[in-house]
């Protein structure tokens, strides 16, 4: 069972989380174009969602969410279901309206 | 497969749940979450720097792009206002020197006629009690207990102990530090004003009235109507300045309630006294009035005075060599009169 949670996807989103949210608190907090500040965070996890299916998109989402949520102050929680339904919706449209299925855009197990 | 399988749909709730549960716990105050967060920050804090070092040059490519219009109008701004102050520097420098010609003409002292001595600071503050500093120059280059150190912008504090090559310096803020001063209110520069007047004035008397109000007179008892010249009266008020201790602002006691000056205001000028028995000598510049405090009526107006100089941050300073005549008679123990 360890083994799986380490060999899975979740380590290796975890990692690549630490990246965008680091980015996210520095760079991406002056850089808004059309004074909007991108959410990278949010963008990740809504590509999980699409490559991955919707399911694994808001797990992604959660995941993610929690994350930003403890660095940036903002009440634990709130990113967390905000990104959840990001990815889960991100994977419910590419699956459901343009019909692509997200198995061949799995990542590897 | 089915895309949505009850066991999908249940794990998405699940997280939508959770999601949920840990909002309101968090919301209500949870001290575990607060620690995990203090924890999690301090472990992104190498991450963040490393992002930091590479979102640099994006950010001031970004900045340099999105803001130049910004930044060329800031640059065109700042020029002005260089060349401005530098047209003000020379009229003021030029005010200056006529003010000291004019008081070496009276034979009168001023702090540019005495001899300075430029000296780096070697040692700060050693405790949080005594507010002293120690310096590189000594008795060998001419200074000797009670000489007023000064930095550019204003007084410091005074030598208290000196050897051949160190000096010691109570800080203005030492407890056992005072200096009598003078507060001023900056006035704006002197303006004529000429006004039309009925004045009824006897021969051979000059009319005066407050503010120093000079009328023009006209021989005969008459009604007239002659210009008005009103001169800007300078007043001061003098007390003596106190140190509070480190983190505390000096203050200014014992002011003698002069009608004509009224009360001490934020913003007015503090600055040495000078006399015979002052550590210092006059108008060096301390600092602004920052408040004013009615304490009770026995010890009338306290003010608290904001320093120029930087007590914390001295680099470099100027020993004034003018022993004042009370410091003259100082015996060789060391001892400073408050």
């Amino acid at each position: 069972m360890f083994a799986s949670l380490v060999q899975g996807p979740l380590p290796r989103l975890v990692l690549v989380g630490i990246v965008l949210v680091a980015l996210q608190e520095t760079l991406f907090i002056d850089l808004r174009p059309a004074a909007v500040t991108v959410q990278i965070v949010l963008a990740l996890a809504a590509a999980a969602g699409a490559a991955a299916g919707s399911q694994q998109g808001a797990l992604a989402g959660f995941v993610l969410g929690l994350m930003y949520d403890l660095r940036a102050g903002t009440p634990l929680g709130s990113s967390s279901l905000a990104m959840g339904v990001g990815g889960f919706v991100a994977g419910f449209i590419l699956v459901r309206v343009f019909r692509i299925g997200s198995s061949s855009y799995a990542p590897a197990r | 497969m089915s895309l949505y399988t009850p066991g999908r749909r249940r794990a998405i709730l699940l997280l939508l749940l959770s999601s949920l549960l840990i909002l309101t716990i968090d919301l209500r105050g949870n001290a575990i979450f607060d620690a995990t967060r203090s924890g999690y920050t301090q472990a992104m804090r190498p991450f963040e720097s490393a992002a930091e070092v590479v979102a640099r040059p994006v950010r001031n490519a970004w900045r340099g792009i999105t803001d130049y219009d910004r930044l060329e109008a800031d640059v065109q701004r700042l020029q002005e206002q260089v060349q401005a102050q530098q047209a003000n520097d020379v009229v003021n420098q030029a005010t200056i020197g006529q003010y000291y010609r004019l008081l070496e003409f009276f034979d009168l002292e001023f702090p540019g006629s005495f001899q300075r001595v430029t000296a780096y600071v070697v040692g700060q503050t050693p405790n949080n009690l005594d507010q002293v500093i120690e310096i590189n120059k000594g008795t060998d280059d001419g200074i000797s207990e009670g000489m007023s150190v000064i930095a550019p912008n204003g007084l410091v504090g005074k030598i208290t102990d000196a050897s051949a090559d160190r000096a010691a310096v109570m800080l203005i803020s030492d407890i056992n530090y005072a200096v009598q001063v003078k507060v001023v209110r900056p006035e704006p520069p002197p303006t004529t004003t000429t006004t039309t007047t009925s004045t009824t004035t006897i021969p051979g008397v000059l009319a005066t009235g407050p503010g120093a109000t000079t009328t023009s007179t006209v021989a005969g008892a008459s009604t007239t109507a002659a210009p008005t010249t009103t001169l800007p009266d300078p007043q001061r008020e003098t007390g003596q300045m106190v140190g509070r201790g480190p983190s505390e602002r000096p203050d200014v006691i014992f002011l003698a309630d002069t009608p004509g000056f009224g009360a001490p205001e934020v913003g007015d000028i503090v600055s040495t006294a000078g006399g015979s028995v002052s550590l210092a000598p006059a108008d060096i510049p301390i600092g602004v009035v920052a408040e004013v405090r009615n304490v009770s009526p026995a010890e009338g107006i306290i003010v608290t005075v904001q320093p120029y100089a930087n007590l914390d941050d001295l680099e470099f300073v100027q020993v004034i060599l003018y022993s004042p005549q009370m410091e003259s008679g100082t015996p060789a123990d060391g001892t400073q009169p408050g």
